[in-house]
């Protein structure tokens, strides 16, 4: 295959499985809405504007002082629909301004398989435990 | 009409999977509830505003996928928190048999920040069982009944004014 193929393979996969998977958004210290690539949801209206009516969850996250955090499983509501979020947070400083990056990526189908795992070994230790205390 | 600000707290519940935290939060939120279980995953964000004398308080609620020991959570999850309720059902012992150390390594990564003790599931006990036992709590609940829910959120809430 020619070079400018895998160019054009790299940029059709980049496209479908990161630009698409992904939303990112560039937010100043004060959580004002910089700049995003508007998967999930359009945020172009609200460039200059807080991000927490958006993502209310946000507002307890975004610490200067912590260079990344990340949470790898968040259920919140967007647009009245409740959505599974992996959010990573980073900060930084550029020309003595702080700056946040936010990146949320939608899991749906990995927390269908978590679930399935957890909910049963919950179920296991609660059934357990209650035959014990019944004896 | 409220002519006073608009504050944003947020609080966490935290404590043994099976507890009630999403039902306590569910029944607070939306007034409903359900027997069937769900285990939460990671964390689930509800919001609600709440009124306190003149103000008006978002509360953010964050409902944390129980775990045996606190020690287990991703200490993320606690990063700016207001408010703590620990909930552990009376009907399991194993529940609130850690109640204190949990409480005591919470304390020490969110000190000054006020905590509750809630004993959920009041409607599964009689007053006799009730009285028997022994472990300190605030608040007797029932996500089921609504027994106090709101009543615990309120207090949290003027606490975390305070
Ligand atoms: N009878 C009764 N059942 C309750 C009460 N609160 C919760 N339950 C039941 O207990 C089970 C667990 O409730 P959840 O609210 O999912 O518990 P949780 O603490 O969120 O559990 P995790 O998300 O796994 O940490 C469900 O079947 C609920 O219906 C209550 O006050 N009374
Ligand atoms: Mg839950």
């Amino acid at each position: 295959m020619a070079k400018s193929l895998y160019i054009e393979l790299f940029e059709k996969a980049h496209q479908d499985f990161v630009q698409e998977a992904y939303l990112t958004i560039l937010l100043s210290e004060d959580a004002e809405i910089l700049y995003s690539n508007n998967t999930l949801t359009n945020l172009e209206p609200f460039y200059g504007q807080s991000i927490y009516p958006v993502f209310p969850f946000l507002e307890h996250l975004l610490q200067p002082n912590i260079p990344e955090l990340s949470i790898n499983l968040l259920e919140a509501s967007l647009n009245q629909t409740n959505i599974k979020y992996r959010c990573i947070i980073k900060s930084f400083e550029k020309e003595s301004e702080t700056f946040f990056f936010v990146i949320l990526q939608n899991v749906e189908w990995h927390y269908q398989e978590l679930f399935r795992i957890q909910q049963e070994r919950n179920e296991a230790v609660i059934s357990k435990e209650m035959a014990i205390l019944k004896k | 009409m409220t002519t006073g600000k608009t504050l944003s707290k947020k609080v966490i519940l935290i404590g043994n999977f099976g507890v009630g935290k999403t039902s306590l939060t569910r029944q607070f939120v939306y007034q409903k509830f359900s027997d069937e279980y769900l285990t939460t995953l990671g964390v689930k964000i509800d919001k609600k505003v709440v009124e306190v004398g003149n103000d008006l308080v978002n509360l953010m609620i964050w409902d944390i996928a129980g775990e045996v020991s606190q020690t287990r959570v991703n200490t993320s999850y606690y990063l700016g928190s207001n408010g703590i309720i620990y909930v552990f059902d009376l009907s399991r012992p194993s529940t609130y048999e850690h109640m204190e150390a949990d409480i005591e390594y919470v304390q020490k990564l969110l000190p000054d920040v006020p905590i509750l003790r809630v004993a959920n599931k009041a409607d599964l006990l009689t007053e006799e069982q009730i009285a028997n036992i022994s472990v300190p709590y605030d608040f007797l609940s029932s996500a089921k009944t609504s027994q106090n829910v709101e009543e615990m959120f309120l207090k949290l809430t003027k606490a975390m004014l305070q």
